[in-house]
């Protein structure tokens, strides 16, 4: 099969099985690679009900087709579960190289199923493949091990690693890949802690079979070209994602003091020239990008070297948290890629914990001591560290700030940041209608990957709730997720304004099937559906209530900053989601309904 | 007097189809009010080659480039003839 590698990987980590299954034709072109592949195998092959911490749930590693070939950005990983954070849908993509050497090698994907019985990681090195024993890694953290078995292996193996995090059920662990790249959101990192798999190791020496070399050269070649002729090339490449955080903090849309506010009065120390100048040593790419937006940094302040910290983390584990020295969110990010902890949503726990010390919710009582005071930099570390090892507070908070929120009580559920038990990302979206039906919306949980509707917002007016903005998100919606199916950044798109023609069109030439921007589109939308269908059939009693955002939404404005007094009404979030139900055809619970699903075509998997 | 060069990107060319020049002595948000581009969709203000904010206060000679946030909230061309 063109562009594909032909074959998956089921491995069964109780018994220490692995078999060689060939790649199901249907799953390639019903839904592509990835978060596609993902998305059907879970929702297929789950039992309903399944435990995401037990030996049911299932991680599934999947590459895309576009992986591994010389296409600007084609370098991205899904990892996939049951989600422990959340209990619905999960997954989460990581740039680098692994796709490249899984493809290499002649997966497309793996399947982990069970618990094994001690810690173990994946060897893969083409056919050769085989559970080793690992308990001499257990308790490591993500970016030591990497480094490890680096040079057990060899410099040419791809590794993917858990941290202690994850270990001990921190429900937001990330996978960690490439010296700091995650798999980040939902607790994909989590699973694989629950399966004992401390890591993932791929070599391969294989090529990746095209339906027409001449033409996926010639168009990968022009994709090159565009990318380097694109204007914002040079900002981008200097800065990275660290570039807009000033834009962020200007627009009023910098999460701080736990989303109390959208400005910071110390931003301009977690600006992007700043950091680039500061503590930069050089920028860092993944597989086939030729514009680099990951920065390995230096702290000589605290003697670490990072991949970032990139704009979540600024504003999560800066802004959010009230740290204003780059070198401090720095260290802070360090410290999260060595215990494996999301920076989301470990900066949004964080600012939790804060604002209900600030507003006496909880007291030294309940903090082992500590003075949660924001922008104290030791007390963000000291709870980092907690929260890796569950100790004291950090129990608490290693379960999300949903559950600290139950736990607390006190009215402070209004101002845990979540929508659907996920921590929100770093945008503050009282003053941005479109922005906030993306949270309120995406099949995580409150995160932006999904759509990116700001700038929407900022260019037709921010307080308008209108049916375009509806219909933006969900364009929005299968736009970018189709990158996490085609196994592809989507940043050159994004941000260098690459043309999605082209992707349709070196699509065709790799795998020999015409189909046009919209047959694509449709996939994606076949993707959203499926994965809404899960958390129907997954969480009991789901439907418009779980798309609600914290009630801090529309009880209180924004204190500070230029979006001060802005929040969107409690009427105007039932209107959004009244006119995005209806736009994707779902009813008004906000569930598919049967004409949705036979048009998707997926009205013989689908029972609701 | 040295002029300032200004050097729009992307979806700013809606407001400024083409590169201009600008007094130095005032600063980007003024230029920016002056060619009316709202500020907030402008991501980016590079000037010779470093990001500055835009309270900068250009200087003569300066390469000032605009860059909006590219693709977010926009979708470009869905089909394309790739030449």
């Amino acid at each position: 099969m063109n562009a594909y590698a032909g074959t998956v990987l089921r491995v069964d980590l109780a018994r220490g099985k692995i078999t060689k299954e060939s790649l199901n034709l249907e799953l390639a072109r019903g839904y592509l690679g990835g978060r596609g592949f993902a998305a059907s195998i879970l929702y297929q092959e789950l039992e309903e009900g399944t435990d995401p911490l037990g030996p049911g749930n299932k991680l599934i590693v999947a590459t895309g087709p576009l992986s591994g070939l010389l296409i600007p950005g084609a370098g991205k990983t899904t990892f996939a579960a049951k989600s422990p954070a959340t209990g619905g849908y999960a997954d989460s993509s990581v740039g680098g190289h692994l796709c490249a050497e899984m493809k290499y090698a002649g997966y497309d994907a793996f399947i982990f199923e069970g618990v094994s019985p001690q810690p173990v990681y994946l060897f893969v090195d083409d056919e050769e493949v085989e559970l080793r024993e690992a308990s001499r890694y257990w308790g490591q953290g993500s970016i030591s091990v990497e480094k490890v078995l680096k040079e057990e292996l060899g410099e040419e193996f791809q590794i993917a690693t858990i941290g202690p995090a994850a270990e001990r059920g921190v429900v937001y662990s990330c996978v960690s890949h490439d010296f700091g790249r995650q798999a980040g959101r939902a607790g994909v990192g989590t699973v694989m802690g629950a399966k004992r798999l401390k890591a993932i190791a791929v070599r391969g020496t294989k090529s990746i079979p095209v339906a027409d070399l001449d033409e996926y050269r010639r168009i990968s070649r022009q994709m090159y070209d565009a990318c380097r002729a694109s204007e914002a090339w040079e900002s981008w490449a200097r800065l990275g994602t660290s570039g807009v955080n000033m834009w962020s903090d200007e627009v009023g849309s910098f999460p701080t003091r736990n989303f109390q506010s959208g400005a910071f009065e110390k931003a301009e120390g977690l600006a992007g020239e700043l950091m680039r100048e500061r503590i930069v040593v050089t920028d860092k790419a993944c597989f086939g990008c030729s514009s680099p937006c990951g920065k390995w940094s230096h702290s000589k302040k605290h003697g670490i070297r990072v991949e970032g910290p990139e704009y979540e983390t600024a504003a999560l584990l800066g802004a959010n948290v009230a740290l204003s020295d780059i070198e401090d969110v720095a260290y802070a990010n360090y410290l999260c890629d060595e215990y494996g902890l999301d920076t989301i949503s470990a900066g949004n726990a964080i600012a939790f914990a804060m604002e209900c010390f600030e507003k006496g919710i909880i007291t030294t009582e309940e903090t082992d001591g500590l003075e949660l005071n924001f922008g104290q930099a030791k007390v963000v570390f000291a709870l980092l560290e907690k929260i890796a090892k569950r100790e004291g507070i950090g129990d608490i908070l290693a379960q999300g700030v949903k559950h600290a929120a139950h736990v607390w009580g006190k009215g402070s559920s209004d101002f845990a940041v979540q929508v659907k038990g996920l921590e929100m990302s770093g945008y503050e979206s009282r003053n941005a209608p479109a922005m906030l039906l993306s949270y309120m919306t995406a099949d995580v949980g409150a995160h932006h990957n999904r759509s990116w509707a700001i700038t929407y917002d900022l260019e037709v007016g921010r307080d308008k709730v209108t049916e375009d903005k509806a219909a933006k998100v969900i364009e929005l919606q299968h736009i970018r997720p189709l990158f996490d199916c085609l196994g592809c950044c989507r940043l050159q798109w994004v941000e260098l304004g690459l043309d999605l023609g082209y992707y349709a069109a070196v699509l065709k030439a790799v795998t020999g099937v015409d189909r046009s921007w919209d047959d694509l589109l449709k996939i994606s939308e076949r993707v959203w559906n499926l994965t809404r269908a899960f958390w129907v059939r997954e969480v009991e009693g789901f439907g418009r209530e779980w798309d609600y955002p914290p009630a801090r939404t529309w009880k209180e404005p924004v204190i500070s900053g230029p979006t001060k007094g802005k929040f969107v009404s409690r009427e105007d979030v039932e209107k959004l989601l009244d006119m995005y139900y209806a736009q994707r055809g779902w009813d008004k619970n906000g569930i598919p309904t049967r004409e949705k699903l036979e048009e998707l075509g997926l009205s013989d998997l689908v029972k609701i | 007097m040295k002029k300032v060069k200004v050097v729009p990107v992307g979806m700013l060319k809606r407001y400024l189809s083409e590169t201009v020049t600008a007094n130095p002595g005032q600063t980007v948000y003024q230029l920016l009010d002056g060619l009316g581009i709202p500020p907030e969709l402008v991501a980016v203000v590079m000037v010779n080659g470093r990001q500055e904010p835009k309270g900068y206060l250009l200087q003569e000679g300066d390469q000032v480039k605009l860059v909006p946030l590219v693709g977010g909230g926009q979708a470009l061309v869905k089909e394309k003839m790739i030449a």
